[in-house]
């Protein structure tokens, strides 16, 4: 019997593979962090390794370096799974010979399961894998784990903004680590795609408490909120986010170079501009899921190009959302005075920005109107 | 909430590396590209406010302090923008006064930051 070893913190989501994987005819065992997990290959000696990067003691990457160098198990395939990944995360892991590297929110449980088969029993392409579990079941608990999960987040929100008290905001990383993992196995493909940059930003505030500011706040509040419009059985949030438009327009060629850099983490492509005028113009005849404006720019600034948008009847409901600089109160009443959907303060992390863009391509906040 | 890389940091090193690493992912050759991106720019910049602050136009000196206000800070160029924001806020101000002193210090301060991009071979 083939053995398998699941590095992974998360309980709900160990259980389940255990589950699939033990049904499929894998010996399985379970290592809840990084420490244990190199003590299991060592003596286990499994055939296969699922890992985890996010894991309490020792962590994914560190025990993936350490395994590699263990002599009599360092040639175990290694199966890297986790949210999403930076350039250098995935970079350093496949270099250190991890076979695939699969994203939790792009890849659904079956598949995981069909490339364990694969790599586990290569020639053997034809065997079915007898996935006879009952499904439903799983997404539905996971589904019922999720909410849980967002009813303790509201709070704990709530106290953070009253207290700034960033070990609120590490417990907070920790909710939205599970949260991710369930909405994923749940088939809440939105939940799961928001939830996964929300992480992300999370753990850079988590690790810089001095990038947090008033708008790093509120976009956390709103994909909080959007978490939970998004956790409910409705069947669009199992649809997962089609390529949507996206026009940015800021007269600064940099600003605009780091929000497209920002979009891309999450695969979403923009059409950039610098110039507001050429940007009204293609606006008038091209339809845009969503728009980021800079208030500040010459000829036609943001606010003025926010007020002609909204009378061509392609953007009346289009969510528009202006870079400000933190200090521009009076310019952040005025953007929504002229048909701005939200803000987002200047510099941002691009993180944030591609959160703040998340939140507002998957489930706006408000029904839009002018 | 503390406030985000307006200043120089503990450490008084020019750049904010972690908000460069953050905007550009980690990615090293993303982030060369928006440090050539910031240093092209930003020099002309200055050539352009230092004649706007001698021949004392004040919007001219706002506007071109408040982009670059923006552009430092998307870069996590720290040292630079408190000053910035002192030549934009006089601009917004209309009054002009000791910019040829804030100048200098804009011009000290953008050599210390090209040589400590140089250093982290990022330029």
């Amino acid at each position: 019997m083939k053995k398998i070893l699941i590095v992974e913190n998360d309980a709900m989501i160990a259980a389940v593979f255990r589950g699939k994987f033990t049904r499929n005819g894998l010996d399985v065992l379970v290592a809840q962090d990084g420490k244990e997990g190199l003590e299991q290959i060592t003596a286990w000696k499994p055939d296969l390794v699922i890992l985890d990067l996010m894991l309490p003691r020792v962590g994914g990457l560190s025990l993936l370096r350490s395994l590699r160098t263990s002599g009599p198990v360092q040639d175990i395939p290694v199966i890297v799974y986790s949210n999403s990944f930076s350039k250098s995360t995935e970079a350093e892991a496949r270099a250190l010979g991890a076979s695939h590297m699969l994203t939790k929110t792009e890849t659904r449980p079956n598949q995981l399961m069909d490339i364990v088969m694969s790599v586990l029993y290569p020639a053997a392409l034809a065997a079915p894998v007898q996935e006879a579990l009952n499904e439903q079941s799983e997404r539905v608990q996971c589904r019922q784990t999720a909410r849980h999960l967002l009813s303790e987040m509201r709070p704990l929100l709530k106290e953070f903004f009253s207290r700034n008290d960033v070990a609120l905001l590490h417990t907070l990383h920790r909710k939205i680590h599970t949260f991710g993992a369930n909405a994923w196995i749940a088939g809440l493909q939105r939940a799961a795609h928001l939830s996964d940059v929300l992480e992300m930003l999370l753990r850079v505030l988590c690790e810089h408490p001095k990038y947090i500011t008033f708008s790093t706040d509120k976009t956390v509040l709103q994909a909080i909120e959007c978490l939970g419009r998004m956790s409910d059985d409705s069947p669009v949030n199992e649809i997962p986010l089609q390529k949507p438009a996206i026009l940015i327009v800021d007269d600064q060629e940099i600003a605009l170079h780091a929000a497209n850099l920002a979009l891309k983490k999450a695969k979403l492509p923009a059409v950039g501009m610098t110039d507001p005028v050429e940007a009204l113009n293609l606006l008038e005849s091209t339809p845009f899921d969503l728009v980021l404006l800079d208030i500040d720019m010459p000829y036609l600034d943001g606010m003025e190009l926010c007020t002609h948008l909204r009378t061509f009847p392609l953007h009346e409901k289009t969510p528009v959302v202006f870079f400000s600089q933190l200090s521009e109160v009076g310019y952040r009443i005025g953007s929504s005075a002229a048909g701005g959907s939200d803000f987002i303060g200047k510099p941002f992390l691009a993180i944030e920005l591609t959160v703040k863009a998340l939140v507002w391509l998957l489930n706006p906040p408000v029904q839009l109107g002018t | 909430m503390s406030s985000v890389n307006s200043a120089s940091g503990t450490d008084d090193s020019p750049v904010d590396m972690d908000w460069l690493t953050e905007c550009t992912d980690g990615d090293v050759d993303a982030m060369k590209t928006m440090v050539d991106l910031y240093l092209t720019r930003t020099s002309s910049l200055i050539v352009e406010l230092n004649a706007a602050a001698a021949a004392n136009q004040v919007n001219e000196v706002r506007r071109i302090a408040h982009a670059c206000v923006g552009s430092s800070g998307t870069c996590g160029m720290v040292a630079m923008v408190p000053l910035f924001k002192s030549l934009e806020k006089m601009g917004a101000a209309g009054k002009l006064e000791n910019t040829s002193e804030i100048m200098a210090r804009v011009g000290v301060e953008f050599e210390r930051t090209k040589k400590f991009l140089a250093a982290k071979a990022l330029s």
